[in-house]
């Protein structure tokens, strides 16, 4: 599909205008933290921003969401609640497309969650290329999730007064089609944004002292390594880093129940592998009920088993969680560390 | 109001205050809007706030407030005997509360303070949570507690399953709510240490977790205390973050490892 050249003004005119018409979410600060939110205009935008508190998973896999209504009587009846609201997610950073991607593959194409997809196919996703890293935490290049090739309807790159726009989906072409200002991109313009992909590539240096494809392999190694029990003694148990994490996803179900005792909801909510009672069962056994394991455990989803089980990157280096962690839990620090010490072992 | 899990008999619940400031029993008349469907599923026996008959039968027996003298232990024991289960309210019958702040005082000066030279008329002990003097068989945290929990904590009992009351802390909920940390503007905060279910009240408004609903169900004190000490914290100011809501199991309890030297 063609890509398009937009001056900034009218991009930002476009903006103002789409989110008069329909629900425009995107990157706002407010005081410290940056949410996505609605929009009612372009200038609510953040201009630089750190990756926001929650990923924009949360536009899929809503933090609370209802399942189902149903009424207890005689006969159990049940009816599914199917919310899936059009929104066009503005400006998601490279390493949370990957993240979407990888959603996008669990959700819909592994296991078909109806209430996922069906969100998904309301959502446009338009994203903004990072030309510096956002800070000292992230190492999404190093994951190689800095460059996006798939999964996105549109992808905005800064060049200055102009904006390049590649157009990635039919949706996305049609949006940009109202846009006024917008001129086919040129050779001239293809070789702006080639600069471009060039100064940032030398601006972000590897952070990582493996290559991201060798983390399972590191991490299989590591199973009995000493430094996950010096973690578990760390670790708050908070689960601020699940939470923040744009490639986590797992959740747990409940039910409310009326006062009639008669009529309720099925929800689900985002769960945390850092909470004591995840892995608890019916008779209140938990199967990690040491921290030091529940530690072990997330780095190894994202480092290992994700990949091994899909194929893609479980983590997408966007620091989330190392800038939530209290206790300064950073997983290029646990991926150093193991991989400057893989023989220390401890017998347990 | 036809459920099969409707129970064929109201129960009846019974409410008793201890050192308190009723606000908990408070927060039950403020369920305006749901008051007339609870009281189709129990029946109130006794509320002192609410109804002026009193009864000696009750199914569930609700406390609010601290023990503070010999004669609440007594109380207590007698409707323990009554009541197939007894649930505490709030902060004050668990971890203390309020009631517990004297605990850190020298044990005559509070009386004083408050009854001056007729202090000895009104003989006080060391403020203790319900659980100390019979067991208990749910907590409702908070100060004060939240309407709906209370109302899906009597919902739960009524169909036999667990209080939906969580055990995980305070950050779970702020994360989710998207908050900037105290932390990261140079506060403190007990969110780390304790037990969530009001959805981060406190962080959702710019403020900080003081610990209202009690320790978490399985707190990493010792890595949270070097965290209050790397900001700056010295051994009697964690302490005192903790006594607020605290204070009996802080000088108490080993769950809190603090000594105290009085
Ligand atoms: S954010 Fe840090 S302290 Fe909290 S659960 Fe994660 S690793 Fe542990
Ligand atoms: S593990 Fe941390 S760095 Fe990796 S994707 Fe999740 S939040 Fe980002
Ligand atoms: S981690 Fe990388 S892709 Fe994500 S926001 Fe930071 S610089 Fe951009
Ligand atoms: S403000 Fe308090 S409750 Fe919220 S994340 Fe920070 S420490 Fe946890
Ligand atoms: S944030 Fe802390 S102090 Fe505030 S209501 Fe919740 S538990 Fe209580």
């Amino acid at each position: 599909m063609l890509d398009r050249m937009v001056p900034k003004a009218d991009l930002n005119r476009f903006i103002d205008r789409l989110a008069s018409e329909q629900t425009v979410a995107a990157p706002v600060a407010e005081g410290p933290s940056i949410r996505f939110q609605a929009i009612r205009a372009a200038h609510e935008i953040a201009e630089h921003y750190l990756p926001t508190a929650l990923p924009p998973s949360k536009y899929l896999l809503p933090v609370k969401e209802t399942l189902l209504q149903f009424r207890l009587g005689e006969h159990i009846e049940m009816e599914p609640v199917l919310e899936a609201p059009e929104v066009i997610v503005f400006g998601i950073r490279p390493c949370d497309l990957h993240a979407l991607a990888l959603l996008d593959a669990i959700f819909i194409d592994d296991k078909h969650d109806g209430h996922y997809a069906a969100r998904r196919r309301r959502i446009t996703l338009v994203g903004m290329e990072c030309l510096e890293p956002c800070d000292d935490r992230c190492f999404c290049h190093s994951m190689e999730t800095l460059e996006v090739h798939a999964n996105y309807d549109l992808l905005l790159t800064d060049l200055g007064d102009d904006v390049y726009v590649a157009v990635g989906s039919p949706k996305g072409r049609d949006l940009f089609a109202g846009l006024t200002g917008a001129r086919e991109a040129l050779y001239e313009d293809r070789t702006r944004l080639r600069r471009a992909h060039e100064a940032r590539d030398a601006a972000f240096t590897p952070r990582l002292d493996v290559s991201f494809d060798q983390l399972p392999g590191l991490l299989a190694e590591s199973a009995d390594s000493l430094l996950w029990d010096v973690l578990g003694e760390k670790c708050l148990s908070c689960g601020a880093c699940t939470n923040v994490c744009p490639t986590c996803y797992c959740f747990d179900v409940g039910d409310e129940l009326d006062l009639d005792l008669a009529t309720g909801r099925r929800y689900r909510t985002w769960d945390s592998c850092q909470l004591d009672a995840f892995a608890m069962v019916g008779t209140g056994e938990s199967f990690r009920k040491p921290r030091a394991m529940r530690v072990k455990h997330r780095l190894n989803r994202k480092g290992r088993y994700i990949m091994e089980r899909y194929g893609r990157q479980g983590c997408v280096g966007c620091g989330r969680c190392a800038r939530a962690c209290l206790v300064d839990i950073n997983p290029i620090e646990v991926f150093n560390q193991l991989k400057g010490q893989p023989a220390s072992r401890t017998v347990r | 109001m036809d459920g099969p899990l409707r129970p064929t008999k109201r129960p009846r619940l019974a409410l008793f205050e201890l050192a308190s400031c009723a606000g908990c029993q408070l927060q039950i008349l403020n369920c305006e809007d749901e008051l007339v469907d609870l009281l189709q599923l129990v029946e109130f026996v006794y509320f002192k706030e609410a109804i002026s008959e009193t009864g000696n039968e009750y199914d569930i027996a609700l406390i609010e407030g601290a023990v503070t003298r010999e004669a609440d232990e007594t109380r207590l024991r007698a409707i323990r005997e009554r009541a197939p289960l007894v649930i505490t309210l709030g902060a004050c019958a668990h971890p203390v509360g309020i009631p517990g702040l004297k605990n850190a005082h020298d044990s005559e000066e509070p009386g004083r303070l408050v009854y001056g030279d007729a202090a000895g008329y009104f003989p006080s002990t060391l403020a203790r949570p319900v659980d100390a003097i019979i067991p208990v068989d749910a907590h409702i945290p908070g100060c004060p507690i939240h309407k709906d929990e209370f109302l899906s904590v009597v919902t739960a009992l009524l169909v036999g399953r667990r209080p939906p009351i969580p055990g995980y802390p305070v950050c779970v909920e702020c994360r989710l709510a998207e908050n900037p940390c105290a932390f990261d503007r140079g506060a403190l905060c007990l969110g780390p240490v304790t037990r969530a279910g009001c959805g981060a009240l406190c962080p959702s408004y710019g403020s900080r977790c003081y610990g209202c609903r009690g320790p978490a169900d399985d707190p990493n004190v010792s890595s949270f205390e070097a965290l209050l000490e790397k900001n700056g914290l010295n051994a009697e100011d964690v302490l005192a973050e903790y006594v607020l809501y605290n204070g009996y199991r802080a000088l108490g309890d080993q769950a809190l490892t603090m000594e105290v030297s009085r």
